[in-house]
């Protein structure tokens, strides 16, 4: 009984794709990369890893070495603005 | 359209590795050979030829970003066709009462035989795919993974999320539902 079923349905006459769908298609993958990151930076899982931790690392040596270069009454401007700013991140980090 | 090259599932597991590495090449290969398949699948459920190549490409444009979560254990064509089918699914359900038939005439074949033959031919096809369509879209659904596009009924039912009972059962009712509307038709299609 299946061999009947599968010999009608392979007898109807499907229709095909239009024969530029696979090029459009590579097209929009295209498109798609152009306005992103390369797909094999995102695809890689090293190079994705490595993108973080250099992001990390940055951030870190941004904090660590940024209040190092100032001196003056802009250092203390800039502590009584970095507590603050320290807070709110806190806060969003632990409600999040 | 010339029937692509069948790929074997070391072909599907040296492509998506490709793929998961930003492979263009690998794609197009993988596209190439499963777009008849994820068309033709869709357009079982859609009817409509403009539908099923959008969902064609959806389904081929998730294969290039989300390649990464398919696993070696399953076979891609199945993996694709449930994309497909959910994607479709989805489009009936936003055009439910919009589902027509396209290009249902007869269309004459090309070949050796007599253009009468020809003409019984398609015909007769003309008439399986009107029987085919009158079936509710979940019978067609599971007729087209086991009958035509060779899927067992436990990936069938994986690719429709349902249980194995629950696709048997399909099964049963669009076989009969199938004959009795050919029957209704022409009752010596089964015997040919």
């Amino acid at each position: 009984m299946s061999d009947d079923i599968k010999h009608l349905l392979q007898s109807v006459d499907w229709p095909q794709p239009h024969a530029d769908l696979s090029a459009r298609i590579m097209a929009a993958i295209d498109q798609d990369d152009d306005s992103s990151m390369p797909s094999w930076l995102v695809a890689n899982p090293v190079t994705r890893y490595a993108l973080a931790a250099g992001m990390a690392a940055c951030l870190i040596a941004g904090l660590l070495v940024g209040p190092m270069l100032q001196t003056g009454s802009g250092a203390q401007a800039s502590q009584s603005f970095q507590w603050p700013g320290a807070g709110i991140a806190l806060t969003y980090y632990m409600a999040s | 359209m010339r029937e692509p090259k069948k790929h074997t599932t070391e072909d599907d597991q040296m492509c998506m590795a490709a793929i998961a590495t930003g492979n263009t090449r690998a794609f197009k290969a993988v596209m190439d050979a499963y777009m008849n398949d994820v068309f033709r699948y869709s357009y079982s459920l859609l009817g409509d030829a403009a539908r099923a190549e959008d969902t064609a490409q959806e389904t081929f444009t998730r294969l290039w970003t989300h390649g990464r979560s398919w696993s070696p254990k399953g076979r891609l064509k199945s993996w694709l066709l449930k994309i497909a089918h959910n994607l479709s699914i989805d489009e009936i359900r936003r055009n439910r009462g919009h589902v027509t038939i396209d290009d249902v005439g007869p269309v004459l074949v090309d070949g050796a035989a007599s253009p009468r033959a020809n003409l019984t031919r398609a015909e007769s096809a003309a008439i399986v795919k009107k029987a085919l369509f009158t079936l509710p879209e979940r019978q067609r659904a599971a007729l087209m993974l086991v009958h035509y596009n060779d899927r067992t009924n436990i990936e069938a039912a994986e690719i429709m999320d349902v249980s194995v009972d629950a696709l048997e059962s399909l099964l049963a009712r669009g076989r009969r539902t199938l004959r009795g509307a050919l029957a209704g038709e022409r009752t010596n299609l089964l015997d040919e």
